[in-house]
């Protein structure tokens, strides 16, 4: 297994190779006219060798290695959010609230359904009466 | 001078404390907490929203108003990030370091307190930093040309050499990245599209709410799930809700200090606000005994940043009020108030209309006695909430969230763009990175750009300009010291490593 | 599956509910109206809308609810729109930009004259040019003959490319044939800021933004764009005046609706906007902004305005590509 600093490194590279890449056509300009590729290339470019230095670094023998991670717990948060966001836009608010509770209920091993149906019940209360009732966000009920 | 001063005081006294501006201010004062509280309602959005009701009010009375929930705001962004390590405002980022270590440690109260009591002198010091040397120091700021910005936003971002919890080599990254992320949206000079994957959401760049909620508040929801630690609550005991003497004591000096700071770095536009309460943690860090506390709950890295940051907030008038320049969007909102008011914001207003310019420096006092009325009986509340099991307490404070990051652009991308944050910040945890350097580049990056080309674009491409103006020469030479600094420090330190 | 399925539902339910409330002219409206605005919160085009939602809540007998939607030049909050469902429910406020998002955002595929209504024209912001104070430059000659002499040192502040303020100035150096350097600042406040200190030599703004710098001495009034003096500053001459014969250029903001909005709904929303510019309130309020009414109201205006405003802007934007 890789280290941790190695991973670390690993994958801010992929962030500044993921966004050089998008933003290859820009134009770099001059220094009287700095182009809008400018800066980007110079923070992309200045990422990968920072990124690759602490790669390397990474590979010296007694690197600490990285703490297991979880899986499920952001996998469910990302559904909380996932579901909240298509739930608001074609149901409504109390809708998309108790699917964030529910969601985020089933990624803990025990959950208790009382106290999820009380929290689910009271949030989606206060959503529908303080944000779209009272503070008239543009969402539907 | 005193009698003109005197003159000047008893005119905004009169203007502040009729019962109708007294009430309109507590209004002010308490929509703001509530506003500040609520994690990405922001105070623009509120302020717009009732900008309608202000029309049938007088001029001074309705900024008086505004003005509460502007400063409220402020206020309330800091409780969240206290106690679930939530940033409600950009300026409250650096609050969450301390506060929410402090927190975990059963501190709570005291954090909270702090805070309060930090912006409340803070408000005190400035209102009458304001009324002796106010227009005088807006002339200075209005000097800073594009280089001296640029020189200035450098020096800032190089702090966070000193205010990072991780390696320096991981720090630089850090700030690249945030750097790099800054520049995604549409090109200032020629509209541009950049590095926007051909998403239209991403046009105006990636929403700071959605980028410092996710990095911070979900990713620290996503770390407590992740260990198991779903079932404890964040802290089970509570020793006292106010700071005692001693820890008074040691906090009043870092106050004064960030009110200073806050005050002259927030009449700068753009970045200001912010920018202060980040050096005010990089200076109380420096100053500290106790470097290593900071991060895991140091009480002058709550009460300078506070301090500075409600200091920064009232400063921001101003500009507007002295030379109706206004230096961030809510500025440039009242700015508009007062427009409907009949009342152009210019360097008359403070003699053509004294009870606008004096009532709302004094109500600034006014407001800040309110809101310490308003939020020290609330501390026992708040920390009550932390009684609350994590896992109850988890699923309120992600719905929030989403609404939060909705509510900044009305959009659901700004809410799957804060869960792709939360991932990354739980990533960033797992990895020993510390996002603070990000989110400073990522708000100072904007402005290094801008005034670095600006500045190349008048100059026609000469970088002579940056030593020909004397302040930018000088924070130019300081930035390259702190560089040479940290890195003679950081080479002995390996030296001594290796040889021991 | 169960999110895809709910989400269907739900789409399937809006569908339904739609077209059960067939769209009639003659209750309409029968619920609150959404007046999305394609920039931020306090600028003038937000002023506009919230100033004139509120008289139309009252005339209308519905509430006028202001969104806004910043972002993209204003193509997001049209793609929005645009993408709406043409009830008249749903409708846009945007500036002058609105003219310019063709040009300058060809990738969002938008096409203002084909994806939206027009409704009507709301109010014009007359621009005044004004220079430096440290220039030797007292009227408009004078920064002709400057800009002649030394050509390409002239700069002029705007709030980026495509703003108001931008297209202004393009439209002054190609009918006067001078050149001056383009520097975009991210807002107005920031380049008037650099124009008080002399870092930039001209620029282009609302009259009230700068009529308390003019009264001060600060900066020099130049001309005014539009084809009439303005009577907040009626001593300073306009650009026709001045020999750039048919010179106009104010900023505007307008009511937009979905394509295919019936013409009774928007017949009714301009009896409403009629309503509120007749409004002794509003009028002061326009005057205090510096707003002017509209010569004329109604969707056919708008739309030949617009038609002309698209080509004139179109050319000069090309002919200004650097």
């Amino acid at each position: 297994m890789f280290s941790r600093d190695f991973l670390a490194g690993l994958m801010m590279l992929l962030v500044a190779g993921a966004l050089f890449f998008d933003g290859r056509g820009l134009e770099f300009g001059t220094p009287e006219m700095m182009g809008p590729g400018f800066f980007p290339f110079l923070a992309a470019g200045g990422l990968a060798l920072l990124s690759t230095i602490l790669m390397v670094s990474g590979l010296a023998a007694g690197a600490p290695r990285l703490e297991p991670m979880g899986v499920r717990a952001p996998v469910m948060v990302i559904l909380a959010g996932v579901a909240f966001a298509v739930l608001l836009d074609h149901v409504g608010a109390l809708a998309a609230t108790v699917a964030v509770v529910v969601l985020c209920a089933l990624s803990i091993r025990d959950f208790r359904w009382k106290e999820v149906a009380l929290v689910a019940i009271g949030m989606a209360a206060l959503v529908g009466f303080l944000f779209v009732y009272f503070l008239q966000l543009p969402m539907a009920m | 001078m005193f009698d003109l001063l005197i003159t000047n005081f008893s005119i905004g006294i009169s203007a502040a404390f009729s019962p109708e501006n007294l009430l309109l201010c507590f209004v002010g004062a308490l929509l703001g907490t509530l506003i500040g509280v609520l994690p990405g309602i922001g105070s623009v959005a509120t302020i717009a929203m009732l900008l309608p009701i202000t029309f049938g009010l007088p001029p001074t009375s309705a900024m008086i108003m505004l003005a509460g929930i502007y400063y409220g705001a402020h206020y309330g962004g800091s409780t969240t990030a206290i106690l679930v390590n939530l940033p409600g405002e950009a300026s409250s980022v650096i609050t969450c370091l301390d506060g929410y270590a402090l927190a975990r440690a059963g501190r709570a109260g005291e954090a909270l307190a702090l805070a309060a009591i930090g912006s409340f002198i803070a408000g005190c010091v400035t209102t009458f930093a304001i009324a002796f040397f106010g227009p005088a120091l807006t002339v200075a700021t209005q000097w800073l040309g594009a280089p001296d910005y640029f020189a200035l936003m450098v020096l800032g971002l190089l702090a966070v050499i000193v205010l990072s919890r991780c390696s320096m080599l991981k720090a630089l990254i850090m700030l690249m990245a945030g750097f790099l992320l800054s520049m995604v949206g549409t090109d200032l000079i020629t509209a541009e599209p950049r590095m926007t994957f051909g998403l239209p959401e991403l046009s105006d760049g990636i929403s700071f709410v959605s980028m410092s909620m996710g990095l911070f508040g979900v990713s620290e929801i996503i770390a407590n799930y992740a260990h198991g630690t779903e079932g404890r609550i964040i802290t089970r005991k509570i020793e006292r809700l106010l700071p005692s003497r001693k820890v008074m004591r040691e906090a009043l000096p870092s106050m004064l200090r960030g009110t200073g700071i806050g005050m002259f770095l927030g009449m700068l536009p753009g970045g200001g606000g912010v920018l202060s309460s980040f050096c005010s943690y990089a200076v109380e860090k420096k100053v500290s005994k106790h470097p290593e506390q900071f991060g895991r709950g140091a009480v002058a890295g709550v009460a300078g940043p506070e301090a500075a940051n409600n200091a920064g907030a009232q400063a921001s008038f101003i500009p507007l009020l002295s030379l109706g320049i206004p230096s961030n969007a809510v500025m440039a909102l009242m700015g508009g108030a007062l427009l409907i008011q009949g009342i152009t914001p210019g360097p008359h207003v403070i003699t053509s209309q004294p009870e606008l310019f004096w009532g709302i420096v004094v109500s600034m006092w006014v407001g800040n006695v309110m809101l310490l009325i308003i939020n020290l009986p609330l501390i026992g509340l708040w920390v009550k909430l932390l009684a609350v099991p994590y896992r109850v307490l988890a699923p309120m404070i992600l719905v929030f969230c989403c609404i939060g990051a909705f509510s900044v652009h009305n959009s659901v991308f700004d809410v799957l763009l804060m869960m792709a944050f939360g991932v990354l910040g739980y990533l960033l945890i797992k990895l020993e990175y510390d996002p603070t350097p990000l989110l400073l580049a990522f708000i100072l990056g904007p402005l290094i750009e801008e005034n670095l080309r600006r500045a190349l674009q008048l100059s026609d491409g000469s970088p002579a300009v940056f030593i020909e103006s004397p302040i930018s020469a000088v924070l130019l030479s300081l930035s390259v010291l702190l560089i040479v600094v940290a890195l003679a420090l950081d080479f002995r330190a390996r030296r001594a490593a290796v040889a021991g | 599956m169960k999110l895809k399925s709910l989400a269907r539902l739900g789409a399937v339910a809006a569908l339904v509910a739609a077209f059960a409330a067939p769209v009639t002219a003659a209750d309409y409206p029968t619920r609150p109206i959404t007046m999305i605005v394609g920039s931020g919160a306090g600028g003038i085009n937000d002023l506009i809308a919230r100033i004139l939602g509120e008289h139309m809540s009252r005339t209308l007998g519905q509430p006028v609810v202001v969104e806004n939607q910043p972002g993209g030049g204003s193509t997001i909050a049209i793609s929005q729109v645009a993408k709406a469902t043409p009830d008249g429910y749903t409708l846009l406020v945007n500036g002058s930009v609105h003219s310019v998002v063709g040009e300058l955002y060809p990738k969002s595929g938008i096409d203002v004259q084909k994806d939206l209504e027009s409704v009507s024209l709301l109010a014009g912001v007359p621009l005044i040019l004004t220079v430096a104070k440290a220039l030797p430059i007292t009227d408009f000659a004078s920064l002709v003959a400057y800009a002649k002499e030394h050509p390409n040192q002239l700069t002029f502040g705007s709030n980026g490319r495509g703003s108001g303020a931008h297209l202004a100035a393009e439209l002054v150096k190609s009918m006067a044939g001078v050149q001056f350097k383009h520097i975009p600042y991210r807002t107005t406040p920031q380049a008037l800021n650099d124009l008080l200190t002399g870092r930039i030599s001209i620029m282009l703004g609302t009259v009230t933004m700068f009529s308390p710098h003019i009264d001060s001495g600060e900066v020099r009034p130049i001309a005014v764009s539009t084809g009439e003096r303005s009577a907040l500053v009626p001593n300073v001459p306009t650009f026709d005046e001045l020999g750039l014969k048919g010179y106009e250029a104010s900023s505007w903001t307008a009511l937009y609706a979905p394509k295919g909005t019936p013409p009774e709904i928007i017949a009714r929303i301009n009896t409403g906007i009629a309503a509120a510019l007749a409004d002794e309130e509003v009028k002061k309020r326009f005057v205090q902004l510096g707003l002017i009414a509209p010569p004329e109201l109604g969707p056919k205006y708008l739309t030949s305005y617009l038609d002309k405003d698209i080509a004139r802007w179109s050319t000069v934007l090309r002919a200004s590509q650097d």
